[in-house]
């Protein structure tokens, strides 16, 4: 008499762990970094004076210009928001070092000597965990800068660590 | 003996790595702002006509002779006109980007006109704007346009002859 084989299947604990892991899982503490746009940087209107010049944005919000008549308001500095999740809180700010803002009929502006504040890099605060970053730059105007709006976008980088 | 063959069927866990969506990596992040910027049509200022006091007769005593903004001659004094020569106030046009106001100033209120020999200079004094501001016109190349008069004070005994001079005008965006 044949006897059946019991087999006997286990399926063995399926564990479908799904974990969320943070990289640097050892001593300091894992930590997720993130960078949020706040507001753009904008230099509002001007008219190049007969050489040309520049026109700054300075971190701390401040319109200035050499060779550039400088009209109306409409100016601000960029503003971004680091967080980060737990660790240390120290991060370091890359910043571009420059880009070209593009215009009428294919016109273009360089803008760089890019500064930002905190300079270099931060350190977010307690309890929400976060620092804003405001971020500053020099925009180059030629004499005959053809007339219109001219924009770019322009990237920033955090790191965690020191 | 029959053996129970156990197979054991353990499926390892599976442990998946969630990268949060976003631009937040672990250990950097970016983020992109947009730089802006407006490019207005600078302001020009051309002349198109002299601050002309014409020809004046000289007396005696001396006298005074006034061209308006609005181009409205008078004379006081022993200071009288003669004919043959253009009267009228200076007149600029103004360029720039349309529809935007700009404000207007002489930099100096008084000018001097000489013929040459320092004694004999004459002073134009006050000098007149037409307005202390303007508005370009709303074509894509922006006009305007503006006057400058002025007293011009004669001697008794001003010297015969051509005076000429110049004084400054200056515009600028509100």
């Amino acid at each position: 008499m044949r006897k059946p084989y019991r087999l006997s299947l286990f399926a063995g604990a399926l564990a479908l762990l799904t974990a969320s892991l943070s990289a640097a899982a050892q001593a300091p503490a894992a930590a997720t970094i993130s960078l949020q746009s706040d507001a753009d940087l904008a230099f509002g209107a001007m008219a190049p004076g007969p050489s040309g010049g520049s026109v700054t944005v300075s971190p701390v919000g401040s319109r200035t210009s050499t060779g550039v008549v400088l009209l109306g308001g409409g100016f601000g500095v960029a503003s971004f928001t680091v967080s980060i999740s737990g660790g240390n809180p120290h991060y370091t700010i890359t910043l571009p070092s420059s880009v070209t803002l593009l215009g009428p009929s294919g016109a273009t502006m360089t803008l760089d000597s890019f500064l930002s504040d905190p300079s270099g890099g931060g350190k977010v605060d307690p309890p929400q965990r976060t620092g804003k970053i405001a971020v500053g730059g020099t925009l180059r105007v030629a004499a005959n800068q053809p007339s219109g709006t001219y924009a770019a976008p322009f990237l920033v980088t955090v790191n965690l660590g020191n | 003996m029959k053996k129970s063959t156990l197979i054991a069927l353990s499926v390892v866990a599976v442990a998946a790595l969630l990268v949060p969506a976003g631009s937040a990596m672990a250990q950097s992040a970016s983020a992109a702002g947009s730089a802006t910027a407006t490019i207005v049509r600078p302001l020009t200022l051309a002349a198109s006509d002299t601050l002309r006091f014409g020809n004046i007769a000289v007396g005696t005593t001396g006298g005074t002779v006034t061209i308006t903004p609005a181009n409205v001659l008078s004379f006081s004094g022993d200071s009288t006109p003669i004919s043959g020569l253009p009267t009228g106030p200076a007149s600029f046009n103004v360029t720039g980007a349309s529809s935007l106001g700009f404000s207007i100033s002489l930099p100096s209120t008084s000018t001097t006109i000489t013929n040459g020999t320092a004694a004999q200079d004459m002073t134009v004094s006050p000098l007149t704007l037409s307005a202390a501001s303007g508005t370009l016109s709303s074509a894509a190349l922006g006009l305007a346009s503006f006057t400058v008069g002025g007293t011009l004070t004669v001697a008794g005994s001003q010297a015969a002859g051509n005076y000429t001079g110049t004084f400054n005008v200056m515009v600028a965006y509100n």
